[in-house]
């Protein structure tokens, strides 16, 4: 692995500054950061089988951090959301334009399938973002996204973090494989989501 | 801030200091009944050792902490073997060191690799 790459920066900060890292990374790449959080649990995972890192401490850290992180989103949204919107900032970019009639589409998708739509995405990286900032735009009660968030954080950190702890050793091999599928597969929900949610709106504008 | 929003701001702490406070348990205390079965299977996988075949897995992002860790080399040993006298040895990235020396990375890489062969291998 090339030192200069990102990644192989920022597991020297992780080998340097341990649990206070963990904490900063995993918490930007909640909020949206482009950190590669999985992998990273893979190899903090990794590093808990050589006994370098202790895997219930950092459990323990990455579910805090990452709740925190997209608490951060969802907060965000949920104060300052609508009041962008009525503020038609996003009239001048072209897509976002008919962002007020796409909410709409959303709030009743989500509203319907709050469960399986929040704690799915936890696994799915950007995806994960785009729900936290869609959850405090349409919004979703705030104790239902926290529990449903938490519920898949602790379920995907402690799956990556085992996986990083079985297969040890060969963490870099399946990171390289895992860091495409869920770029690929978290990027390919965004898109499939996108053309969804202009199918519908112009069939609903047709019919009306 | 709604009150009802405050309720769960403050249940969501609790529940995350709850969390925190039964993991450094975990850590800190003797395993409960419990726990015990998972921290035997913890310590069995932990501690494979890594040999000699397995230096060609030390990489230029890595801590001189690190390697003495994962290799169970004795702290001073590449401080001693390699001449370093950097006062944030052993917690230093490989190839911060070997730029700061003016030293190739991957021929410091090399370096590491075979002081770490060295202690390894049994002498004959």
């Amino acid at each position: 692995m090339d030192y200069f790459s990102t990644f192989g920066s920022l597991l020297s900060y992780l080998l340097l500054y341990k649990y206070v890292a963990l904490f900063i990374f995993i918490f930007l790449s909640g909020v949206g950061f482009p950190v590669p959080g999985n992998t990273l649990l893979l190899a903090v995972g990794a590093f808990t089988s050589q006994s370098y890192f202790s895997f219930p401490l950092s459990l323990t850290i990455a579910c805090i951090a990452n709740i925190l992180g997209d608490l951060f989103d969802y907060l965000l949204m949920r104060k300052y959301g609508k009041f962008l919107i009525s503020r038609n900032f996003h009239k001048k970019i072209p897509f976002a334009s008919k962002i007020r009639q796409y909410v709409k589409i959303l709030d009743q998708y989500v509203k319907e399938r709050e469960f399986i739509v929040i704690f799915i995405t936890r696994f799915l990286g950007i995806a994960g973002t785009a729900v936290n900032f869609l959850s405090g735009l349409v919004p979703v009660p705030f104790k239902k996204f926290i529990f449903y968030d938490a519920l898949g954080n602790i379920a995907n950190i402690f799956l990556m973090l085992s996986l990083g702890f079985v297969i040890s050793a060969s963490w870099q091999t399946i990171a390289n494989i895992f860091g495409v599928l869920w770029t690929g597969l978290g990027i390919f929900i965004l898109i499939f989501a996108v053309i969804i949610i202009i199918f519908k709106s112009k069939k609903r504008t047709t019919s009306v | 801030m709604e009150k009802s929003n405050l309720k769960w701001y403050l249940i969501i702490f609790a529940l995350l200091v709850v969390i925190a406070a039964l993991s450094l348990l975990l850590i800190f205390h003797r395993p409960a009944p419990l726990y015990r079965p998972i921290h035997g299977f913890l310590l069995h996988h932990s501690h494979r050792v890594l040999t000699v075949s397995d230096v060609g897995r030390i990489q230029n992002w890595m801590t001189f902490d690190y390697i003495n860790k994962i290799f169970k080399l004795p702290s001073d040993y590449l401080k001693n073997t390699l001449n370093i006298s950097d006062s944030r040895y052993p917690n230093l990235v490989l190839y911060q060191y070997a730029s700061g020396q003016k030293i190739k990375g991957s021929d410091f890489i090399v370096q590491i690799q075979n002081a770490v062969r060295n202690y390894l291998t049994p002498a004959k």
